[in-house]
């Protein structure tokens, strides 16, 4: 068993294997070896997010190892439970994103930014202002000079 | 006020002298705060020396870009706030009093990279302006600051901050405020701070008096953003790996939202020149010829380059021809939809000459002299990985050396291109450790003396299209002893596919998910149940079209084994009944195309009206959706 300590000083205890998700969890353990006693502290990642994070690596432990994906990247998320799992707000998405780099778990990292992928698409630049609460800080101008600069893809 | 505007080296100062400032608190007063104010400044620092570099990589197409100004705000300081920050920063007493009262108030210390990301909301009274803070200004705002036109003429030779600055200098500043503002505020540098604060979004506003001439004044806007707000604040790292999954099409609306995102999504709209038709290729070829930006986007970002010109535009792409190669040194993918007859040489060659990291090249229709192309591609390319050739025909006689020179092939298409045996002996010879894909529709030359050897050495096979060859059945019982990796395979047309060949695929290829055996009229019930049970939950796409023996059993068992993730399903001339066909329908929750009779056939539908409209109505019948597509 590991223990964790969140920024927010809450203590969770997992298993190695859940553990071994994350790269960084992997090789803090291998270098520590008394990591039963003394929990490891996750300064970056607060108590809800890690919550999920568990969550996550507890499903997939016994996940088969992936073959590297030839071919064209595709933003299709395959898995229901991965669908479900991502339906959070925003703010926890941003943070989970971030903790799944933190922690260096690929395959979380790469959920999260399918999802946010997903937001994107078929969006036209208002409604993406508007969904990610974002100001437009171009001038007409330069609006104008992207457009002439981008002409080629302007059909899509 | 004429030198208010500091570029990031004075912050770079200002951050060096607050460090210097920190060491010479004595190590028994660093408190907590301290400590974490000390290694918020040596991030900064970090960050700053990052930017030297970023900056360095993009001035070049920052400098050509004069229109394309970036944020004023970034560099927008003033340098009498520095100052004092700065005189604040040195006198030690004032820190060790500043921080003694905030550790009093502090209920927990903050972390650099919290302080960085903005993540610390809610912690305590200072907040309320040290958080999400951005300095606000442009020309709609009622400052007196110049625009940044003049900025940029004032400090030509100065390095143009891109975006990733702005929030970098955003949290330096945010972060400096945080440490010193209590301090700052006590020593009377601002001699005013007004506050407001609405639902959504709260504006501060600093109106500064420089201690040492009252008479400059300068007005500064600081806007804070609604705390939710923070797509635009994940890491480029992050910001990155999202643009990867993005078509064109959502890049392109991207690069309007502002100019963080519009310097993360135009490499990656760049990356990939997929043009959809001739139109658009012709449209992107004219705008380059006189366009500078279009060279250094096409230099810098452009990994794949599709090219599909169209005829009547031949004689101007012969100009643009060198314009456009001359720029192309990251060029990985090269695809050509569209045969450029005379000039497919000239253009093959000419890539290759320049680009020495070609990996991918996809070449369709017939030129003038393919076989030297190729040979040029193979003496030049030794990078290259995927090779498709779509119906080129030779028309010398021994092509051997042309193909001989290829050594890292992964992934090959060869289809209609009329190769012979000894061909083919020598490409497998040569790359069969790291084959993966190899398509060889319609290649009817080839037979069981090339195939044999195919199947027997590549054991990393994952895609197998067969199509149209001559082979017999004991090579085919082959496939499942010696290809236990098989995800794609096509046997469409093949006669000797027999049900022993079938059951030594369902014993040997457990992997497959996508299976083509239109008209192999040997296959029988018993077999293809058996090869149903192997594969199982890993079947998505099955076309059984023309198999006449089939009947209920097969597809009674289909959506007893397979009925997971299958989402195409072709059972053409199949006869079943409703009851069969229901079940199907009732079982694969992901079916998405479903043909029950092609409309050219002539064998009669077993199915009523009403059942064929109801799949008409549910499923997609379109015999395109049941093309495989090949790895690129």
């Amino acid at each position: 068993m590991v223990k964790l300590t969140s920024s927010d000083g809450q203590e969770f205890t997992i298993s190695k294997e859940v553990a071994y998700q994350s790269v960084l969890l992997k090789n803090m353990i291998e270098d520590v070896l008394d990591s039963e006693e003394n929990p490891i502290p996750l300064p970056n990642v607060s108590g809800p997010i890690l919550v999920k994070v568990i969550e996550y690596a507890t499903h997939h432990k016994d996940d088969p190892v992936k073959p590297p994906v030839d071919g064209p990247r595709t933003s299709e998320i395959v898995d229901e439970w991965d669908k479900e799992f991502m339906n959070i707000d925003q703010g926890s998405l941003y943070e989970l994103i971030l903790a799944a780099n933190y922690l260096d778990i690929k395959d979380l990292l790469d959920l999260g930014c399918k999802t946010v992928a997903n937001m994107i698409k078929g969006k036209k630049v208002e409604e993406l202002r508007k969904l990610f609460n974002i100001q437009n800080d171009f001038t007409p101008e330069e609006e104008e000079q992207i457009k002439k600069e981008n002409a080629w893809c302007e059909e899509h | 006020m004429a030198d208010m505007e500091i570029d990031i080296g004075v912050i770079k100062h200002v951050v060096e002298s607050s460090i210097i400032g920190f060491n010479s608190i004595p190590s028994e007063l660093r408190t907590p705060e301290v400590q974490n104010a000390m290694a918020s400044c040596m991030l900064l620092k970090k960050y700053i020396n990052e930017c030297y570099e970023y900056n360095s990589i993009i001035s070049e197409e920052f400098d050509k870009k004069k229109e394309m100004k970036t944020s004023a705000s970034s560099t927008c300081i003033s340098s009498e706030k520095n100052y004092n920050i700065k005189s604040s920063s040195s006198s030690c007493t004032n820190i060790k009093n500043q921080f003694k009262k905030t550790n009093d108030r502090s209920s927990r210390t903050l972390l650099p990279q919290e302080i960085l990301l903005g993540l610390n909301s809610n912690r305590n009274s200072n907040n309320l302006f040290s958080n999400d803070r951005k300095i606000y200004n442009n020309k709609t705002s009622l400052m007196n600051l110049p625009t940044f036109t003049s900025q940029t003429n004032q400090y030509n030779g100065k390095k143009v901050h891109s975006s990733i600055e702005t929030i970098n200098v955003d949290t330096s500043l945010f972060s400096i405020d945080s440490i010193f503002s209590r301090n700052s505020y006590s020593s009377s540098p601002y001699s005013t701070l007004s506050t407001s604060s609405s639902s959504s979004s709260s504006v501060v506003n600093f109106s500064i008096d420089n201690n040492e001439d009252e008479k400059n004044e300068l007005d500064e806007k600081i806007k804070t953003i609604q705390k939710t707000r923070k797509f635009d604040q994940l890491p480029k790292e992050i910001l990155n790996n999202i643009m990867k999954y993005l078509p064109t099409s959502s890049l392109y609306h991207v690069l309007f939202v502002n100019r963080y995102m519009y310097n993360c999504a135009l490499p990656y709209l760049w990356r990939n020149l997929n043009f959809q038709n001739t139109l658009s290729c012709f449209k992107f070829c004219t705008n380059f010829e006189n366009n500078s930006v279009y060279h250094n986007n096409f230099a810098l970002y452009t990994e794949t380059f599709n090219i599909c010109f169209p005829n009547q535009g031949m004689n101007m792409y012969k100009y643009l021809l060198d314009k456009i190669i001359y720029n192309c040194k990251n060029i990985k993918n090269i695809k050509v939809d569209k045969s450029l007859y005379w000039y497919m040489d000239k253009t093959i060659s000419l890539f290759t000459k320049n680009c020495k990291n070609i990996e991918r090249i996809s070449l369709n229709g017939q030129w003038y002299q393919p076989a030297q192309t190729i040979l040029s591609i193979s003496k030049r390319c030794p990078k290259l990985s995927l090779l498709k050739l779509n119906h080129v025909q030779f028309t010398i006689d021994n092509v051997i050396p042309a193909f001989s020179n290829f050594h890292n092939i992964k992934h090959l298409d060869l289809s209609g291109v009329n190769i012979n045996n000894e061909v083919l002996k020598v490409i497998i010879d040569n790359n069969y450790y790291q084959l993966t894909s190899i398509k060889l529709r319609d290649c009817t030359r080839l037979t069981d003396e090339s195939i044999k050897p195919l199947i027997e050495k590549c054991h990393k096979l994952q895609y197998l299209d067969l199509k149209g060859c001559n082979v017999t059945r004991d090579t085919l019982v082959e496939i499942g002893n010696k290809c236990p990796k098989l995800r794609t395979l096509c046997l469409d047309g093949i006669v000797n596919v027999t049900p022993e060949v079938i059951n030594s695929i369902a014993h040997g290829c457990p992997s497959l998910s996508v299976i083509s055996l239109e008209k192999c009229q040997q296959v029988n019930n018993e077999s293809i149940i058996n090869l149903f049970k192997s594969v199982g939950s890993n079947l998505k796409h099955l076309c059984l079209s023309g198999l006449s023996l089939l009947n209920d059993d097969a597809l009674l068992g289909l959506s007893f084994y397979c009925c997971a993730n299958l989402e195409k399903l072709d059972v053409d001339s199949v006869s079943m009944s409703e009851f069969a066909i229901n079940n199907i329908m009732k079982c694969c929750s992901k079916l998405k195309s479903l043909i029950v009779q092609r409309k050219n056939t002539y064998v009669t539908c077993t199915l009523s009206k009403w059942m064929q409209n109801e799949i008409l109505n549910n499923y997609s019948t379109d015999v395109e959706d049941f093309n495989i597509p090949f790895v690129w």
